[in-house]
């Protein structure tokens, strides 16, 4: 209770600042202030509204029961106020003649006051105001005049008030940058976009099942002779795999003994250069690279055989794996098929549930 | 601020102020009326929704193709979330999905406590719940209904390991949760048995009193004010809050005829009468023997519970100062969700002026597992907790002095901000 404290020592200092003869003060400063002490004596907060500026946010919302609704009456002494909260005071039209010259007020909350349409006059000329809800009022018809005089009005609550569902529907055209709650529109466009999403995805399933059904009655009959061509295929391949691995040995061989007598080759080179003049040395070295490019030459041409039998193996095996592909989804084409339509029909209940929920939404 | 003229220096001008000898007189009056409070602006209210145990993230807000739940639209083009929730569909432009937490715990009860506090628990030495903080740093000071409740929403099915009790730490016994046992009957204990209860209460006050002048230690204070807080309570119509008769039966009949959907109409409540964090928990999400099965169960009650939260608190206006979140302290494995899951799993947040109506972060679609890997944007505990605190309007960097002289701040130093949350 620092507040306290601080406000019994102002009245000692009072006297004292009087005695020693200090200029009398700032009229404004003491009538915030005083302002400020009777709200808070009642359990009303008031603070800073955002760090930084002095703008003020008063909350009165847990006001004990000495509340009336003269205590309003010194919000004007508070200076810029931006924020009020009335919330479930009883407050009535005639309170709100008080917030008429508020001018800083940016937000302003009246929902479950007491307050009728005859009050709404007292707000039509606050400039800053973006914000007000008025849930649960019995505020209607003046909604519609109020908005138009409010500038700055970004959001507006009207959730349980008497305002006629035409009425918003008029209010979100004239002003399309206005939030506005309940929104018919919004839980319409949310409806919309749900049944969109879903028609989408049903159009998905349904392509799906065109194809598993085509699947079905074109690989279905076949399913038999499918198989066995498979089976017969496979043994193709598996030959064709065998043959493939044991060409794969000689080009082995051939290239090793390719690069062996090419390393001979370089060390008797190395040996008849080291002993140049030895014709014997030379002669042995020009024999061993002759046979190494020989060797080459041969193993050239069995890589490119080997390569050769590879890629129509490769070939084999693709062939293989999509004749077995189109087996399987023979097979299967009932089950998936099936699968397919199970799909469609969720996707197409989905539908129906976004339809249904549109077509209860209440009409604008 | 101006000091009077030539009747004194600025410096001894301020050193009378701060003894409180001028205040109130010449000064400009924010710098004398309670200017501790009138400094600290008001923060946000937040309604934390616990699924205690550990909700599966496929059987809920992050489902795949292929998945035991099917994805279905929701009201914002592109976001899908499983099938058994339409309602929260309906509401999805008012939620944020954030679907790449990872947490680095596995078990019950130490991943609750370091989503609670954004701290891993060590021994000897206790770190304050997020409820705590905020009834510290943003809650109504010296209100007559506490700035933390918490509710207990029931217990769907045992296990889900030890319960995580928030606790204030150093911030002080003022600051632990009211704790409401069951929302369908409130407070019921609060109500006067007898007429001359604040005499009877005056008098044990007194013994109070001397008790806690001869023993002046933190146990004795924490029993003291528990005790003058249920006084407060107990003398102030706004404990009408904890009252669910006062609400009509169509709204109740929104919010689902569960416990868990009583519990999420009483947070609103609460909130309204100036509570600053509300948290509901459920117990019973740790499924190991299938998440599909129980949450299907679980789902409808959920599923009303929650989008009726974020609708009325729309309708009253109340949404972009409250904040609701929806978690656990980990996700289940992908797939069928039987096990504990801490590497990529998912929370959702609502309302309190934050960007809504999108996704934060991704999990695989495809691979051997999918969802078992985080593909964008990984959020750690501590990220999740400066947020929250941020969103709150609570400073996460400020340091306080806990026990043994030891220099703590909120939330730890090496946390990012989720800036795509931030509007």
């Amino acid at each position: 209770m620092i507040l306290n404290r601080i406000i019994q020592n102002a009245g000692a200092a009072g006297l004292l600042v009087a005695l020693l003869g200090f200029p009398p003060a700032a009229p404004a400063g003491e009538s915030r202030e005083s302002a400020a002490r009777k709200f808070t004596d009642i359990g009303g907060s008031v603070r800073l509204a955002n760090r930084g500026t002095d703008a003020l946010e008063v909350d009165l919302r847990f006001c004990d029961a000495s509340f009336s609704e003269a205590h309003l009456a010194l919000l004007a002494d508070l200076g810029s106020v931006a924020v009020l909260r009335l919330n479930r005071l009883p407050v009535t039209d005639a309170g709100l003649a008080h917030l008429s010259d508020l001018h800083s007020l940016t937000r302003l909350h009246l929902e479950e006051t007491q307050v009728t349409d005859a009050a709404l006059k007292h707000l039509a000329d606050l400039p800053n105001l973006a914000y007000l809800n008025l849930f649960r009022t019995r505020t209607g018809d003046a909604i519609p005049g109020l908005i138009r005089s409010l500038p700055a009005l970004k959001q507006i609550h009207l959730a349980e008030t008497q305002i006629a569902p035409s009425d918003i529907t008029r209010i979100k055209k004239e002003f399309p940058h206005l939030a506005v709650t309940p929104d018919p529109d919004t839980d319409k466009i949310r409806a919309l976009t749900i049944l969109k999403d879903s028609e989408s995805t049903r159009d998905r399933a349904a392509d799906a099942l065109a194809l598993a059904e085509k699947n079905f009655q074109n690989l279905h009959p076949l399913a038999e002779q499918l198989k066995r061509e498979a089976e017969e295929k496979k043994k193709v391949a598996e030959q064709s795999k065998k043959n493939a691995e044991a060409a794969k040995k000689p080009h082995e061989d051939a290239r090793r003994r390719a690069d062996d007598l090419r390393r001979q080759a370089d060390e008797a080179e190395k040996r008849a250069k080291a002993k140049s003049g030895d014709d014997g040395l030379k002669r042995q070295a020009e024999e061993t690279r002759r046979r190494a490019a020989e060797a080459l030459a041969h193993a050239d041409a069995a890589s490119e055989k080997y390569a050769q039998i590879r890629s129509q193996d490769e070939a084999l095996q693709i062939s293989y794996r999509e004749l077995q592909r189109r087996a399987d989804l023979a097979r299967n084409s009932e089950k998936l098929a099936s699968e397919a339509r199970d799909s469609l029909a969720a996707a197409q209940a989905q539908v129906d549930d976004a339809r249904k929920y549109l077509a209860e939404l209440p009409p604008p | 601020m101006k000091a009077p003229q030539g009747s004194l220096s600025r410096r001894d001008y301020l050193k009378l102020a701060s003894a409180g000898l001028i205040s109130g007189v010449t000064v400009p009056w924010f710098e004398s009326v309670a200017s501790e409070a009138i400094k600290r602006p008001r923060g946000k209210s937040c309604i934390l929704l616990w699924m205690d145990g550990g909700a599966s993230q496929q059987h809920t807000f992050d489902p795949k193709p292929g998945g035991e739940f099917k994805p279905i639209p929701t009201s914002v083009p592109g976001i899908h979330i499983a099938e058994k929730f339409p309602k929260l569909a309906q509401c999805m432009d008012h939620m944020a999905i954030l679907r790449s937490m990872t947490t680095e715990i596995n078990d019950h009860y130490d991943a609750k406590y370091f989503l609670h506090t954004g701290y891993r628990r060590v021994t000897g030495f206790e770190h304050p719940a997020i409820g705590c903080i905020a009834s510290s740093e943003v809650g109504l000071p010296g209100h007559d209904v506490p700035a933390f409740v918490t509710i207990d929403a029931g217990n769907d099915k045992g296990n889900g390991g030890r319960f995580y009790r928030s606790v204030p730490a150093y911030l002080g016994p003022q600051h632990a949760p009211l704790a409401v046992q069951n929302p369908e009957r409130g407070l019921a204990n609060l109500q006067p048995a007898e007429g001359n209860l604040d005499s009877r209460l005056r008098l044990l006050q007194q013994g109070e009193e001397r008790f806690a002048n001869l023993y002046p230690v933190p146990a004795v204070g924490a029993k003291q004010a528990a005790f003058e807080r249920a006084v407060k309570l107990m003398h102030s119509p706004r404990a009408r809050a904890f009252d669910l008769e006062d609400e009509p039966a169509p709204l109740r009949d929104r919010y689902g005829h569960h416990r868990f959907g009583q519990s999420c109409l009483m947070a609103r409540r609460l909130v309204e009468a100036g509570v600053s964090f509300v948290e509901v928990f459920h117990r019973g999400w740790d499924d190991h023997e299938g998440a599909a099965k129980r949450i299907s169960v679980r789902a409808p009650w959920l599923d009303s519970a929650m989008s009726a939260l974020i609708r009325d608190l729309n309708d009253r206006g109340m949404l972009d100062d409250t904040l609701v979140v929806w978690m656990g302290e980990f996700g289940r494995t992908p797939g069928d969700g039987n096990g504990h899951f801490c590497r990529a799993w998912s929370t959702v947040w609502a309302g309190g002026g934050i960007n809504t109506g999108i996704t934060v972060g991704k999990t695989s679609d495809g691979g051997k597992n999918p969802g078992d890997t985080i593909e964008e944007r990984p959020i750690t505990a501590q990220d999740y907790m400066a947020t929250l605190c941020t969103v709150l309007g609570i400073d996460p960097h400020k340091e306080f002095m806990a026990p043994g002289q030891r220099p703590m701040p909120l939330v730890d130093k090496k946390a990012t901000l989720i800036k795509e949350l931030l509007a």
